[in-house]
């Protein structure tokens, strides 16, 4: 009895050595993610964070030269803040799945390191970049306006959590089945930069749509995902037709075909394209 | 590049990054013909054995963090209890306005009124004036929500001052106007059923006076003004009528317009009768070769009596000895006009008057309950997760913020 205690005990450490070693190897290649973009880049390791920021920015500078209608619920910047950040880490989450791949084939010649390993890294500095931004503008504006209002803290992280899992699902499962089909690589990356753009409520809010159009954008799990976060910090927001439910499930099957597929066809990613 | 089965010992570092990723001090672990003791991971076991300490330690911090917020979330805590209600403030509208809009999606002139007058309420239910009158009484109050053992962070100090108060009461409540249907969700929370119930109850209370309040008090302010207006219209009439009776007490009762015609059709008679007698009085001199000749100075004399006559009726008519009937018509006619305005004025202000009363009456307000509050039946537990998880937030903001900023500073 004792032995199979203990060697169960053994099989859960061997398992939990095996998790920390492979999150270890994540986090690293996150840094290492980090560091070449910063030798990239014009500006350095803060132009990594700075870049986004500028292009937020530049949005937001947009929105007010048009003046676009955003709503009095949510201070205008945190409100188009929360939009830009999510679409965009959704984006580049998606997009490095879709191409990342075949750019790390050199840190695949360390067996340890797997195609997933560095999807998972990407989508990490992804996260935090677009994370930090988040804080910033927040904090920024509420510093500003001597006013923090945050009602739901829980739901902005399974928000976060739920849309980053939904980037990276749908990069995998278009970079996986993209590698048989590839008209569905170039679907996808049209999807993410076009159509998304357009249905993800960036520039207006939900409750604002007449009710016969709503059924044309909130099919888009990232919406869903946008007005979640909006309404997380004041409850007031109204979201018609937005349900967690809706993105979780998004966000889980994405992620389960995606490594459903990843695990049938890791070979393939590993060869050279 | 092809996957390698293993690349032992002869393994030289290709990758780009396997210069920099020399570093002083990063110990080699294990074998070093592992893939994993590469020049391209080194950091990875620096980090597991190399800096060991610090890691542990904010590891430690982590991890105590983290259990101590499931501690207190799951265990210390005490349960809260929640009652809610919801109700939208309804203002009956005329049936030429409470018509369908064209688009269902546009919101009614109703619902934006629930929805201004639920903001009003938000704030209201919130201020001081309402809290004592829910609780006034601050003795009860803090020991209604006294900190019980051996959850001792939650609740209200015995010590604390009104604006602790205050402030722990905005906390208990939360007023949310729905933006789409104009409904107010009313939700009060307490560490027992009875006192969450209650408290619900109270702040109904104070919101169905409030509007009440609201309505008479605007109803009386329009009535007043209305009949101020009115009593102001009066006093001008009444003033412009006797102006117009003093003025017709002095010149009598004559219409000075009527005068002035009759008077120019005099003196037009007059007029005519002189060119009469002048055709009379050259058709005698040609006839008679005296022209002092009786006849002709017959005539002479009636012409120079009638021009004289036209001069003193023109003279009695606008000089300034006479009544001056000009001058006269004008003020009649002025004065008939002030009693004829405050006249309508005052039909006006009568009307508004009576609208207003109407209106009045018509607008008022009433609390129309969509739900009412339930006594909780058991405490709610969503706070739980709602905190631990936010716990949680703030330790993954704490790492994805904060390391994110201190790997840059580093790198930097």
């Amino acid at each position: 009895m004792n032995s199979a205690m203990s060697r169960v005990g053994m099989r859960l450490r061997e398992g939990l050595d095996r998790v920390l070693l492979q999150t270890r190897i994540v986090l690293a290649l996150s840094e290492a993610e980090f560091v070449l973009r910063s030798e990239k880049g014009s500006f350095g390791v803060w132009g990594v964070l700075f870049e986004p920021f500028a292009l937020m920015m530049t949005l937001l500078a947009l929105r007010i030269l048009v003046r676009l209608k955003s709503t009095d619920l949510l201070n205008p910047v945190i409100w188009l803040a929360c939009g830009i950040a999510m679409l965009y880490m959704f984006r580049k989450i998606g997009i490095k799945a879709l191409t990342g791949v075949s750019k790390k084939q050199k840190l695949f010649f360390y067996r340890r390191i797997r195609p997933l390993d560095t999807l998972l890294a990407s989508a990490l500095i992804e996260a935090r970049i677009h994370g930090s931004i988040l804080v910033f503008v927040f904090f920024g504006v509420s510093f500003w306006n001597w006013t923090f209002q945050i009602d739901d803290p829980a739901m902005i992280l399974i928000d976060f959590m739920l849309t980053v899992s939904l980037g990276l699902g749908v990069g995998v499962c278009a970079l996986v089945v993209g590698h048989r089909l590839p008209i569905v690589k170039t679907l996808t990356k049209f999807g993410i930069n076009r159509v998304l753009l357009w249905t993800s409520g960036i520039f207006y809010a939900t409750y604002t749509l007449p009710g016969p159009m709503r059924p044309y954008v909130t099919w888009n799990p990232l919406l869903h995902s946008v007005e979640l976060l909006r309404h997380s910090l004041n409850t007031a927001y109204p979201i018609p037709g937005i349900s967690l439910q809706y993105l979780m499930v998004c966000s889980f099957l994405s992620c389960g075909f995606g490594l459903l597929f990843y695990f049938l066809n890791e070979a393939l990613l590993l060869s050279d394209d | 590049m092809t996957e390698q089965p293993r690349a032992r010992g002869s393994a030289e570092p290709q990758h780009p990054l396997a210069p920099r990723r020399v570093q002083q001090g990063v110990r080699w672990i294990g074998d070093k013909g592992t893939e994993l003791s590469t020049l391209a991971l080194p950091r990875i076991r620096s980090r597991m054995e190399g800096s060991l300490g610090s890691l542990f330690s904010s590891r430690t911090i982590a991890a105590a963090f983290v259990l101590c917020s499931a501690i207190y979330c799951f265990g210390i805590g005490r349960d809260r209890y929640q009652a809610t209600s919801e109700f939208v403030i309804k203002q009956p509208l005329p049936p030429a306005t409470a018509a369908t809009t064209v688009l269902g999606s546009l919101q009614s002139s109703s619902v934006m009124s629930s929805l201004e007058d639920g903001r009003y309420l938000q704030v209201y239910l919130k201020s001081n004036d309402v809290k004592q009158s829910v609780f006034p009484d601050s003795a009860s109050f803090l020991k209604s929500y006294a900190p019980q053992a051996p959850d001792r962070w939650s609740g209200l100090p015995a010590d604390s001052d009104e604006q602790d108060q205050l402030a722990f009461f905005r906390n208990q409540l939360a007023v949310v106007p729905q933006e789409l249907s104009g409904a107010i969700v009313l939700t009060t929370s307490a560490y027992s059923a009875e006192d969450a119930f209650a408290l619900n109850n109270a702040l109904l209370k104070q919101a169905q006076r409030f509007v009440n309040e609201v309505n008479q008090s605007i109803s009386a302010d329009q009535q007043a003004f209305a009949e101020k207006q009115v009593a102001f219209a009066q006093d001008r009439l009444t003033k412009a009528s006797n102006e117009l009776e003093a003025f017709q007490d002095r010149y009598g009762q004559l219409d000075p317009l009527g005068e002035q015609s009759a008077t120019t059709s005099f003196i037009s008679g007059l007029e005519s009768r002189l060119v009469d007698l002048k055709v009379e009085e050259a058709s005698l001199r040609r006839q008679y070769r005296d022209p002092d000749a009786p006849e002709v100075a017959f005539v002479a004399d009636q012409v120079r009596e009638l021009q004289r006559q036209i001069q003193e009726e023109r003279d009695k008519a606008v000089g300034a000895d006479g009544r001056d009937l000009n001058k006269l018509a004008t003020q009649a006619s002025r004065l008939q006009g002030d009693v004829e305005f405050a006249r309508q004025s005052l039909s006006s202000a009568m009307t508004a008057a009576d609208n207003s009363r109407m209106e009045s009456q018509r607008q008022l307000k009433f609390i129309v309950m969509l739900s009412k509050p339930q006594m909780p039946t058991g405490p709610e537990a969503s706070w739980r997760w709602k905190a631990f998880l936010s716990c949680l937030g703030v330790l993954v903001v704490i790492w994805g913020v904060g390391g994110f900023m201190l790997t840059a500073l580093r790198r930097d």
